[in-house]
């Protein structure tokens, strides 16, 4: 068979709805996209665990302290299983992580800024990990076979995280008139970078992703569906929104196109966000400084008593 | 009535929970391997829920509030050992706190399970159980790095030579020690404790062939009298620049050094700054 016959039959395969398996034949162009999009969710879960870990030394409880850096581990945890995935598509884990600490490869915008206090703990945990689950919920359905499965646990564990988030979100909520305003004073500054979070609309023409159905719905679709879910949420709490502010329109809460800034998505699209140098330059010192921890872990197993 | 020699060491062995917990817990998303920051975070959890433990049998105790007595004490009020404040430093310098923390942990938690207070007795029960794995973990890396390649194993070397002489104040008597030998509460003395870690731990290093300069504190008597450090005590007359204290010693009664200066602003902040919230 020639190329383009393999192209066709694969093309009419995934227009079929069917699934692609690690050792399918697969066009390199969706091996690169599907690697590249992989690797960029593996290095966002690793990058994001630092924000909130950030968070980890000033918990107000006991129990917060231990269920925050439970939740971390499991982010950790994802990243494991998505490099594998990543891996299984033909670039090593030690060639990610190095590409990931030089600056050559990518991670999610919202990993890109500070934190300040224990109402980012709360916004990270209950919008972001909202709108990470509105996104990998969708790619359930993916072409890509072993992602989508892994997609399926993570989803299930990122569903508790939820829980953790708005759990935290109630309690600041229903507390002092200081822990309110940690929540709005976060909600102030994540607002745009959780808009960019996905994306400006779609070239629904040009992206091999939607196309391949590595992707499975567009950008808009998803952000709708994320105002949809919690714009009302958060009103009902008695917060406001700075710019973009959603509106209503129907059942739907919309945003302007035009009031959204895209200026700092494209800083960080250039690894230039506000945090980017210095979380980037933290993880790159422990993994220059600690190459003999590596070492030491890729010599023969020494039986343990 | 409420034993105050009870409350002094289940604030002593919380403390030590909760500072190392902490440290252990600024390496998540930064280990040198990805797996092992997995790994390292479950025992961050599991000293921190140890610490709330020990802590929530002295609210009980005392009429208090576990976060309170965890998040709400002044600096000086914190009993854990210096070793346990000090910075993380790189790996090898972690690993070796952790294996020699968690070794010396064993020791005293064997003791505590057969203390007078029967929860304190049962509590050790449950939580040697989960130190076994700690202890598994530590010992599995040292026998690693030490079996390894020759930069790791510099390393560790270097880690330990500043953590086994501070391991030492883990064993620096708590306040009011005799009466809580006397009821039981503690059943072994410090002193008998520390000589017990020391043989083991220097035993275990031995059959590592890894080097050990803090034997001869085996001879010494019950009161800290001096460093373990060879280094310190090299000068012992003359040291001008040597401090009064010696290293690792002193957080038993509530001195640290500038490192718990910096975790304790942080560990308490947002309590400390939201008096009568709730999270």
């Amino acid at each position: 068979m020639t190329y383009d016959e393999k192209l066709a039959r694969f093309n009419e395969h995934i227009e079929d709805g069917g699934k692609v398996e690690t050792n399918d034949w697969m066009p390199d162009d969706y091996r690169r996209g599907v690697l590249k999009f992989v690797e960029m969710h593996a290095n966002s879960e690793i990058m994001g665990a630092l924000p909130e870990r950030e968070c980890l030394p000033i918990a107000p409880s006991l129990r917060r302290k231990m269920s925050l850096a439970a939740k971390i581990q499991d982010e950790v945890g994802h990243a494991q299983l998505l490099y594998r995935v990543a891996e299984d598509l033909g670039k090593s884990r030690d060639t990610m992580f190095h590409d990931l600490v030089t600056g050559r490869s990518k991670f999610h915008n919202v990993f890109h800024y500070p934190v300040r206090h224990w109402g980012d703990v709360a916004i990270i945990g209950w919008l972001i990990d909202g709108a990470a689950l509105v996104t990998q919920a969708a790619l359930r359905d993916s072409s890509y076979a072993p992602y989508a499965r892994v997609l399926k646990r993570i989803c299930a564990e990122e569903q508790l995280h939820l829980r953790h988030g708005e759990h935290i979100t109630m309690e600041l909520s229903a507390g002092t008139d200081e822990q309110r305003a940690m929540f709005q004073e976060a909600l102030d500054r994540w607002w745009l970078p959780i808009i960019h979070f996905f994306g400006p609309r779609s070239n629904v023409a040009k992206d091999l992703l939607l196309r391949w159905k590595v992707k499975t719905r567009t950008n808009e679709d998803l952000r709708q569906e994320f105002l949809d879910r919690y714009v009302p949420k958060i009103l009902e709490l008695g917060y406001t929104f700075p710019t973009p502010v959603p509106y209503r329109d129907a059942d739907d809460y919309l945003v302007r196109d035009e009031d959204i800034d895209w200026e700092p998505l494209n800083d960080i699209k250039k690894n230039q966000g506000p945090e980017t140098e210095r979380r980037l330059t933290w993880r790159r010192d422990i993994y220059e400084t600690h190459r003999w921890v590596r070492d030491a872990m890729a010599e023969p197993a020494v039986h343990a008593a | 009535m409420t034993s105050k020699s009870l409350i002094s060491l289940l604030l002593a062995y919380g403390d030590d929970e909760l500072i190392l917990g902490h440290r252990h817990s600024e390496w998540t998303g930064f280990a040198p391997h990805i797996e092992e920051d997995v790994a390292f975070s479950s025992i961050a959890q599991d000293e921190i829920g140890h610490a709330a433990n020990y802590f929530m049998l002295t609210a009980r105790l005392t009429d208090d509030d576990a976060d309170r007595i965890a998040l709400g004490r002044d600096a000086d009020e914190y009993r854990n050992a210096v070793i346990c404040e000090r910075s993380n430093g790189d790996w090898a310098y972690t690993l070796a706190r952790h294996w020699l923390y968690d070794t010396a942990d064993d020791i005293r938690l064997a003791t505590l399970e057969r203390s007078s207070n029967t929860e304190l007795a049962q509590l050790a029960t449950k939580m040697r159980r989960e130190e076994r794995y700690h202890l598994i973990h530590a010992d599995m890396w040292m026998k690693r790095v030490a079996h390894g390649p020759v930069e790791g194993r510099s390393r560790i070397e270097t880690g330990l030579s500043s953590a086994f002489a501070e391991a030492i104040g883990l064993f620096e008597p708590i306040e009011l020690e005799a009466e809580a030998v006397d009821e039981g509460w503690l059943p072994t003395p410090s002193f008998e404790l520390k000589a017990t870690f020391i043989e083991r731990a220097s035993n275990t290093l031995d059959d590592l062939g890894l080097p050990t300069d803090v034997r001869a504190d085996l001879d010494e008597s019950a009161e800290f009298v001096a460093s373990s450090s060879g280094d310190l005590i090299a000068s012992p007359d003359g040291g001008d620049a040597e401090p009064a204290q010696p290293t690792g010693l002193g957080g038993r009664s509530g001195e640290h050094t500038g490192d718990f200066d910096q975790l304790w602003g942080e560990l308490t902040k947002t309590y400390r700054q939201h008096p009568g919230a709730t999270w």
